[in-house]
């Protein structure tokens, strides 16, 4: 918080009220650098992005590994699911069961428009994800960016070969 | 929020620490955009935090300034203090009259200690005072990445 001379807060806006336009604020700063970051470098800007995700997930994964049981694709996806609610992702759960969870975004929060730039940023949720459980898997099967009317985040235990 | 079935047990995070975790971790993740690109594309790298960033900042003006934009010093810096609050940054307003006023930040959400990255990621901040009114100034007195002990922003109205 930052306090006016006399102790009160600069900014006396209910917490929801502040929330719902902060919290957007950062992501808008995230995607118009990477919108410019691709622009000016192409194919380096988004390695770039997928590197920081990736140790960004990696940073995450330590805290996680206390939160949910590992290579369990239920506990996995309702971590996600936190992940996404943290910065008032909206959508509903449309699948959970032990080989499937679907997380279905109706908007992004972001929002991103291009489908390699949310694949880059996402690395992030895919290192998490498959650093919980070395038989799971995460895809994004429906995207909002690639041209769908909602994301699907899908956890997903990996079928054991026969 | 991603609406979940009764069934489902599922403990939920008060909006307190949602906000104040999702501010870390996104300041965090931009500190961290910043500095791996100054390291990658050099000072190109910079010209496009300044660029993206003074977009923002002006930008943000519009949509922050409220009833109208401020008219002096003291209404440009609660705007600003708003601006670094809403983002999750924690100081305090030290002075506030219509002709000057200083604000200190305590700590860098977004972990930046280079002197460089701190001043072009800081075009959003002067962009955003700027666009405030013609006569207001931003000028970063002290700053964390350069060595002191916090960051001190001073808003002027020029005469």
């Amino acid at each position: 918080m930052i306090q006016q001379p006399d102790g009160r807060p600069a900014d006396p806006r209910p917490l929801e009220e502040k929330y719902r336009t902060g919290v957007p604020i950062l992501l808008q700063q995230i995607r118009r650098f990477y919108e410019g970051l691709t622009r000016a470098h192409g194919a380096r800007g988004l390695d770039h992005i997928r590197r920081v995700s990736a140790e960004y997930g990696r940073q995450l994964l330590e805290r996680a590994e206390k939160r949910v049981r590992p290579d369990d694709a239920e506990s996995v996806g309702l971590y996600v699911v936190r992940i996404f609610n943290n910065i008032d992702v909206e959508g509903e759960l449309a699948e959970f069961g032990p080989d499937r969870v679907t997380v279905r975004c109706s908007r992004c929060p972001y929002p991103f428009t291009s489908p390699e730039i949310c694949e880059a940023h996402t690395t992030m949720e895919r290192v998490i994800v498959e650093g919980l459980g070395e038989n799971l898997r995460y895809t994004v099967e429906r995207s909002i960016p690639r041209g769908d009317d909602v994301c699907d985040h899908v956890v997903e235990r990996r079928r054991e070969s026969p | 929020m991603i609406r979940l079935p009764d069934s489902i047990d599922y403990e939920e995070v008060p909006l307190e620490n949602r906000y104040r975790t999702a501010t870390r971790a996104l300041s965090a993740r931009i500190g961290a955009l910043y500095a791996g690109a100054f390291e990658e594309f050099g000072p190109d790298a910079l010209d496009l935090i300044r660029s993206v960033g003074e977009e923002h900042g002006r930008e943000l003006a519009e949509a922050l300034s409220g009833e109208g934009p401020p008219q002096d010093a003291q209404g440009a810096a609660l705007c600003l203090a708003r601006l670094m609050d809403l983002v999750g940054m924690t100081g305090r307003v030290t002075e506030l009259s219509p002709e000057v006023a200083r604000i200190q930040i305590e700590t860098c959400p977004y972990g930046i200690s280079d002197p460089a990255l701190c001043e072009a990621k800081t075009s959003l901040e002067l962009a955003f005072v700027r666009a405030l009114g013609d006569s207001l100034v931003l000028e970063v007195e002290k700053s964390a990445a350069r060595g002191d002990a916090v960051c001190q922003f001073k808003v002027l109205r020029k005469s």
